[in-house]
C-alpha cells in the first residue's frame, strides 16, 4: 500500500508542477507574440534555442563552474564566520557590545552599496565571494544567536549540577538546541547568496562569470541570452537548495529537530 | 562535616525567600522537607548546588562534595536516549546507565527517547541519572510524581541502600511518602522560609513495611501538624 500511495502522491505533485510550468510558458509565449519584439520579450522557444547553443559551448560550463565556486565559497565563509561571531557575541559582553551593532548595520545596508564600495578595494573576481559572505553572515549570526539564547536554561543548569563539562555541554545541549535555527538560516540564505552573488558579478564584471555574461548580453542587446542565463541561475539555485534540504534532513533526524 | 545553612538571606525583588535562615542537618539519613508549594524549600536546596546564590550568609559542609539532583522537572535531554541521558553524567559509562535503568524498572526502554516515554518513566530516568552520578549528597525535589506505590517503594529501597551513610534531602507534599521514606521531617512554612517543627522517625524501612501501624502513626503525626489553616 505505502509505496503505491507514495508514488501517487509524487505523481500528482509532478503533475501540478507540470501544469503550472505549461500555463506560465503559454502566458510568456502569448505576451511575446503580442509585443512581437525579440529585444523586449523573446519567446520561450527563442530562449530555449539560445540556451541550447549556450549549453553546447565549453565556456558555458567553465563560467558556470566558476560562478558556482565563488558563490559557494562565499556562502561557506559567511556560514562559518556567522556561527563563530554568534558564539563570540553570545559568550562575551564586550564582543556583543562591539560587534553586534556592526552586524546589524551590515544586514540593513543595501547589497548594491557594498558592491559599489567594495569594487574600490577588492579585485573584481573576488568581489562576489565577499558580497555573498557579507549577505550570508548576518543571517547566520542572528539565527544562531537566537538559538543560543533560546537554549533551555533548565537543561544548562542540569549540565552544571552534574559537572558534565564544557565540551559535553556544548555537544549535548547547545548544538542540538541551535541546530534547527542553524539549518533554517542556511536554507534561507542560500537563495540570498545566489541573488547577491550574481548581482555582484553583473556590476563588477569579473573576466569569467555568469553575471558578466548577463551584463554583456544586455549591452549587446542579446535579450534571449539574458533570459537563458537567468534560467540557468534559477535552476542551479533550486538544485542547490534541494540538495541542502536533503542533506539537512539527515542531520535533523540525527538531532531530532 | 555536616551540611549547615548559616544566616542565609535571599530575596527576589520584593519577595524575601530566606530571612536569616539557619539550619544544621545531620551527617546522614533521609531528611524530608515538608511544606506548601512556594514556601521556599526548592530555593533553599538550589543554594546547595549554587544554582541560586544567597545575597548573604554561608553554606558549609559542601566543599568538594558531589551533589546528585532529581529536579522538580525531569530535565532530560530530548534528543538522546534514556541510556545516554544517564550515561552523560557518568563519563559515558553505558553499562552503569543500563544497570540503573534496570533497577528503576526501565529494562527494555533504554534506547527510547524521552518523548517516547510516559511521564512516570521519564521521572524514573531522572532518578536513575541522579543515582548513577552517585553524589555524596542526594537532593530529591518531588521525585515520585507519576510513580505508583510499588515503583516508589522499589526506588526508595535502592536509594536507601546506596545512601545508608550519606545525606538525602527530600522535598514532598505527600505525607505517605514522607512517612515511608524519611528519618527526619522538617515541617516548613514561608516565605520567608522557617522551620515550624521537626519530627524524628526512627523505625527502619523493613519495620515500616512489616507494621503498617507505624506508617499510619508517622503519617498522622505529619498531618496533625499541617492541618489546613484558614488564614
Amino acid at each position: 500500500m505505502m509505496p503505491s500511495t507514495m508514488r501517487n502522491k509524487n505523481n500528482s505533485k509532478i503533475l501540478k508542477i507540470l501544469v503550472s510550468v505549461i500555463f506560465w510558458l503559454a502566458v510568456w509565449q502569448i505576451i511575446s507574440m503580442i509585443i512581437d519584439k525579440v529585444l523586449l520579450v523573446p519567446s520561450p522557444l527563442t530562449v530555449l534555442a539560445h540556451l541550447y547553443v549556450l549549453l553546447a559551448t565549453v565556456d558555458f560550463w567553465q563560467i558556470t563552474a566558476t560562478s558556482l565556486w565563488r558563490i559557494m565559497l562565499g556562502f561557506v565563509l559567511g556560514t562559518v564566520f556567522g556561527v563563530a561571531l554568534a558564539v563570540l557575541t553570545s559568550t562575551s559582553k564586550i564582543a556583543d557590545t562591539l560587534i553586534s551593532p556592526v552586524v546589524r548595520v551590515v544586514r540593513a545596508t543595501p547589497v548594491v552599496s557594498f558592491i559599489i564600495l567594495a569594487l574600490v578595494w577588492i579585485h573584481s573576481s573576488s568581489l562576489p565571494i565577499f558580497i555573498v559572505f557579507l549577505m550570508v553572515l548576518p543571517v547566520l549570526w542572528s539565527n544562531v544567536t537566537a538559538g543560543i539564547a533560546d537554549t533551555d536554561k533548565q537543561l544548562l543548569e542540569m549540565a552544571r549540577v552534574f559537572h558534565i563539562g564544557r565540551l559535553k555541554t556544548v555537544m549535548k545541549v547547545y548544538v542540538p538546541s541551535v541546530m534547527p535555527y542553524f539549518l533554517a538560516a542556511c536554507i534561507s540564505s542560500i537563495g540570498l547568496a545566489w541573488k547577491s552573488g550574481i548581482a555582484a558579478e553583473v556590476i563588477a564584471s569579473p573576466r569569467i562569470a555568469m553575471g558578466t555574461e548577463m551584463q554583456n548580453a544586455k549591452i549587446y542587446l542579446e535579450t534571449p541570452d539574458v533570459f537563458a542565463w537567468t534560467i540557468v541561475v534559477i535552476i542551479l539555485s533550486l538544485i542547490i537548495e534541494k540538495i541542502l534540504v536533503k542533506l539537512f534532513k539527515k542531520v535533523s533526524i540525527k538531532y531530532d529537530v | 562535616m555536616s551540611l549547615s545553612f548559616d544566616h542565609l538571606n535571599l530575596s527576589f525583588g520584593e519577595r524575601t525567600v530566606l530571612n536569616d535562615f539557619s539550619l544544621e542537618l545531620p551527617e546522614s539519613g533521609v531528611v524530608c522537607f515538608f511544606g506548601a508549594s512556594g514556601c521556599g524549600k526548592t530555593t533553599l536546596l538550589h543554594t546547595i548546588t549554587s544554582l541560586v546564590k544567597p545575597q548573604s550568609g554561608n553554606i558549609s559542609g559542601i566543599g568538594g562534595k558531589k551533589i546528585s539532583v532529581v529536579f522538580q522537572e525531569d530535565r532530560l535531554l530530548p534528543w538522546i536516549s534514556a541510556k545516554q541521558n544517564v550515561s552523560v553524567v557518568c563519563r559515558g559509562d553505558e553499562k552503569l546507565a543500563e544497570e540503573w535503568l534496570q533497577k528503576v524498572g526501565l529494562a527494555g526502554e533504554e534506547d527510547k527517547r524521552p518523548e517516547q516515554l510516559s511521564g512516570g518513566m521519564k521521572r524514573r530516568v531522572a532518578i536513575a541519572r541522579a543515582l548513577a552520578y552517585d553524589g555524596d549528597i542526594l537532593i530529591l525535589d518531588e521525585p515520585f510524581n507519576g510513580l505508583d506505590t510499588n515503583m516508589e517503594r522499589t526506588v526508595i529501597s535502592h536509594i536507601k541502600e546506596q545512601y545508608t551513610d550519606k545525606l538525602v534531602l527530600f522535598i514532598t507534599h505527600d505525607s505517605a511518602e514522607a512517612a515511608f521514606f524519611a528519618d527526619e521531617v522538617y515541617l516548613l512554612s514561608g516565605p520567608p522560609l522557617f522551620v515550624n517543627k521537626k519530627l524524628q522517625f526512627s523505625a527502619s524501612i523493613s519495620e515500616r513495611l512489616a507494621d503498617s501501624s507505624i506508617l499510619e502513626k508517622y503519617q498522622a503525626s505529619i498531618e496533625s501538624l499541617t492541618l489546613p489553616k484558614n488564614d
